[in-house]
């Protein structure tokens, strides 16, 4: 693209055009090394950063089960844990707010309240994943609730590569 | 007809193995007339490729239930515009026009380039010939869209599509998505040649820069518009949620974009040559790896993914094309010394080296906080996620260094910037920004942001700010650059304003479609901006309620409910008031489908470019009484997809063919080969369009088809015939559920 070259329009913002024959002029002398070094230094010290701080904000994700078996270790993490929600633990009706019910998985159970709007697909029986904190009562307070697909959605082929989501809220 | 599909599709890849070889015998020996054969390989392989493709469309239009992908994909009820969307609904149907995708353009590649870069073509031709071997190889015995039914368990009706997938934009947002990451093996094809010729010049930048452009435009209409769907349909008010499907295929648009500020820099300068090989082979690695890892559920997302077998196929693929990649690189490596060095830091080249820096940097983060949660997993068995706040508080900074960098990138001079440069070039962009950013973000916040009742955290407001601030700087400059130009050619040419303007894109296309495609990424940010601000609530009405989110109420009026037989209709009714005053009614709903136990959400939003108002019905209680809403109110959101309209104008700025370029695809046998080359172009840009036309005007998008669907006597409908999967397609069924919309 020649095009690209007609400088003349540019009341000066760039070098003309004189450039493409300067092309085979000496370089400049270079940057200085040290600066070069100095730019990788940060950039590895940055990086180190991202890593260390991602670590930090890992969230663990248990089955009801595992998080139970870590006792009183539990309480103050904000955690991610999967269960079936128990029948007959679920209190308050659809079309409220602040609803508490118990999930359950391999005979430990927890209680998890959440203040937001459960997702319709909820129902007794269903998998659900929840996130939050611990409190002091054991409970899991949680600000996101997701409910596992029907299972009509899983195994056959996928309808896209990135396929149904398992709620309509995702991690804000 | 399903084995004559099947029999291309085999006969594709015996070709392709074939093309390859006799691609690399030319590329030893020089000889034209074994680069000849390996041409017209390629064009065969796109024929059987095309033929394998018109039979599953074929299939699937006429509801060819013998076929396993056609039932899983589709049902009778169906309107033909997702018949068609379902080619690249399921997973063999995707991978066919990948590889579609990837013949053509090789196809092309090697037409246009029938007579120029004779040393590379054998090389590119052999690449994209072996690539597609690869991808066939796991098409034909991973994943074969022509596996049949067995006539003992023939369906009478398919599964059909999701309900959730049906809407307009989930039919153009994978194939735009896969267009891209396929379309990315051409300049990554020349990038090889030239590792494997030893060329030290810079003939593969110029062959790159020309399609490089072309898998950008697609990655960036892709992503996007796969955030519109999620913003339209699943109801958590976002468009990016940082999940590892979306993140998968904003990596290769990264790299790609660092790739084509860095590939000017070596066209002019000289400079980078490693750096640019090294990027390309990045972008490819990027593209299959996100391929990888969304086809063979490695990552669990938010996404549900079909474990399949052709991961593995996929892994090895990957695996083959990193160590080839590499080891050529490391081949090559003393070969690509630049032969020139940086003159000052102050200078665009520096600018464009932090770019690309910046942007090797968020594909790091963005990489890291993907990949991270399953290496964790698989080392010490405990399952992890990395949140998006995690990488919102790293993407953000960098963005807002990388929108000053456009800004200075685009000012400052080549090679060395002096004072006086600086202050010519500097001080009114600068000024503006000094004044005008707190004038605009004064004037919104005495207007409009302080009543939407949110304080944003210190550290919130100071990223807007300074995103803000950027925008404006940008803006400026972008601003100036055209002023200066028109100023120009009046002088020089005695112009009109308006045809000067003109001149400018017609001259410089590239340089001038460049700044539009700046523009339209900050009318990007200045959405992302208006996040700090977004409203949300979740809220439960009785009928009558009001509730107050920002400065809007809602009231709620009830439910109205449809029952068309086999399916249920639930629309909430809210008048919205604002300071008292009616506004609009908003209805939210809910639909269920045929026999799916699943509900799907219908999203109501009124979108103007000060603000979304977003409302999503979640559930009722069972007398209809009281009902839960999601609402937001987020401001500014409009502007991302109008920057995303303008991002597509620029790219199209910078693709529109030359006058010597439209001349060397010469005269096709048919002489309407250019027609069909613009044509592809302008539908490209008005696709957005067209969408937004159709879901507006028809009942595609909506519930309301499915209530068309339910009025259609089942008995009328006929059932098609049972037929052993080898034979031709059984009897074709009337399409019953094509509509005309009134």
């Amino acid at each position: 693209m020649k095009d690209d070259y007609i400088e003349d329009l540019d009341a000066g913002t760039h070098h003309d055009l004189n450039e493409l024959s300067e092309l085979d002029a000496t370089g400049g002398q270079g940057v200085n090394i040290w600066v070069i070094m100095a730019g990788l230094a940060v950039l590895a010290v940055l990086a180190g950063f991202m890593i260390t701080d991602g670590f930090e904000a890992e969230t663990y994700f248990y089955d009801v089960d595992q998080a139970v078996a870590q006792g009183e270790d539990l309480i103050g993490q904000t955690v991610r844990i999967k269960g079936q929600v128990e029948a007959g633990t679920v209190e308050g009706n659809d079309g409220e707010l602040g609803r508490t019910f118990r999930i359950a998985e391999k005979g430990e159970s927890i209680w998890v309240t959440y203040n937001g709007v459960l997702p319709d697909t909820f129902e007794e029986g269903v998998e659900v994943v929840a996130q939050g904190k611990v409190n002091k009562d054991y409970k899991l307070v949680a600000d996101e609730v997701l409910v596992k697909c029907p299972s009509r959605y899983e195994g056959g082929p996928s309808s896209h590569p990135d396929d149904i989501p398992i709620s309509p809220q995702a991690s804000r | 007809m399903n084995t004559i599909g099947s029999f291309a599709i085999h006969l594709a890849l015996y070709i392709s193995l074939v093309g390859t070889a006799l691609a690399f015998v030319a590329g030893r020996t020089g000889s034209k007339r074994f680069l000849h054969a390996s041409r017209f390989a390629a064009f065969s392989t796109f024929g059987s490729v095309a033929v394998a493709a018109s039979i599953l469309m074929h299939a699937l239009i006429t509801h060819d239930f013998s076929l396993e992908y056609v039932v899983s994909n589709t049902d009778t009820h169906m309107p033909l515009f997702y018949l068609i969307g379902a080619f690249w609904g399921g997973q063999a149907g995707s991978l066919l026009f990948w590889i579609s995708i990837v013949t053509l353009f090789t196809a092309l590649c090697l037409w246009t380039y029938r007579d120029s870069y004779q040393e590379f073509m054998p090389w590119v031709t052999m690449v994209c010939l072996a690539l597609t071997a690869g991808l066939l190889i796991i098409l034909a015995f991973g994943s074969n869209p022509f596996e049949g039914y067995e006539v003992i368990n023939h369906p009478l009706d398919g599964h059909g599509l999701n309900p959730i997938l049906q809407s307009p934009k989930m039919v153009i947002h994978p194939p735009s998505l896969l267009t891209g990451l396929a379309s990315m093996t051409i300049p990554f094809a020349f990038a090889i040649a030239a590792l494997i010729v030893g060329s030290t010049d810079a003939e593969w930048v110029k062959a790159a820069r020309s399609w490089i452009l072309v898998p950008w435009l697609f990655l960036t209409v892709g992503n996007i518009l796969g955030g519109m769907w999620a913003y339209e349909e699943l109801g958590w008010g976002g468009y990016w949620a940082w999940d590892p499907v979306e993140n998968a295929s904003f990596m290769p648009w990264l790299l790609s974009t660092a790739l084509i500020h860095s590939l000017m820099i070596q066209e002019r300068r000289g400079m980078l040559k490693r750096w640019n090989i090294g990027l390309m082979l990045g972008t490819f690695i990027l593209t299959l790896f996100g391929t990888y890892i969304t086809r063979s559920g490695l990552i669990e997302s938010v996404h549900t993914f079909a474990q399949s077998a052709i991961g593995d196929y996929f892994l090895y693929l990957l695996l083959t094309v990193i160590a080839v990649s590499v080891g050529l690189f490391a081949l090559r490596w003393k070969s690509l010394k630049s032969t020139r060095r940086l003159d000052s830091v102050a200078s665009r080249e520096a600018t464009f080296m932090l770019n690309n820096w910046l942007f090797c940097a968020m594909t790091g983060v963005v990489f890291f906080g993907t990949l991270w949660p399953k290496l964790k997993e698989g080392l010490t068995g405990q399952e992890v996620s990395i949140t998006a706040p995690w990488f919102d508080k790293w993407m953000v900074p960098l963005g807002i260094i990388l929108v000053f960098l456009m800004g200075i990138g685009t000012l400052i001079a080549w090679r060395k910037a002096s004072w006086s440069h600086f202050r010519r070039d500097f001080i009114g962009p600068v000024l503006t920004f000094m004044f005008g950013t707190p004038a605009l973000i004064a004037a919104y916040w005495f207007v409009r942001g302080k009543d939407l009742g949110v304080i944003p955290s210190g550290l919130t407001s100071f990223y807007a700010i300074m995103m803000v601030a950027g925008c404006v700087f940008v803006t400026a400059t972008i601003v100036q650059e055209f002023y200066r130009g028109i100023q120009a050619r009046r002088k020089n040419n005695d112009e009109s304003v308006f045809s000067a303007l003109v001149m400018l894109f017609k001259k410089q296309r590239r340089r001038y479609g460049g700044y539009i495609v700046h523009m339209g990424m900050i009318f990007a940010f200045i959405a992302f901006s208006g996040n700090a601000l977004k409203v949300e609530k979740d809220v439960a009405l009785t009928i009558g309620e009001s509730v107050h989110v920002g400065d809007v109420s809602l009231t709620f009026r009830g439910l109205s409910e449809e029952n068309p037989p086999g399916q249920k209709l639930i629309l909430a009714n809210i008048d919205v008031y604002r300071d008292g005053v009616f506004q609009y009614q908003m209805h939210p709903g809910k639909a269920q489908f045929g026999e799916q136990t699943m509900m799907t959400s219908e999203i109501d939003i009124k979108s103007t470019p000060l603000e979304d108002v977003y409302v999503a019905f979640v559930n009722a209680s069972a007398n209809g009484q009281s009902a839960t809403f999601k609402v937001f109110i987020g401001p500014f959101t409009w502007w991302y997809w109008f920057g995303m309209v303008v991002m597509m104008l620029g790219a199209f700025i910078c693709l529109w063919p030359t006058r010597e370029a439209v001349a060397t695809l010469g005269r096709s046998p048919l002489g309407f080969g250019r027609y069909v080359a613009m044509g592809i172009l302008v539908a490209v840009i008005f696709m957005p369009l067209a969408v937004w036309q159709i879901e507006s005007s028809s009942d595609w998008g909506s519930a309301a088809r499915w209530q068309k669907a339910g009025l259609i006597d089942p008995e009328a409908s006929v059932t098609p015939q049972l037929a052993p999967p080898t034979n031709d397609r059984p009897a074709s069924i009337e399409p019953a559920a094509i509509e005309k919309s009134s």
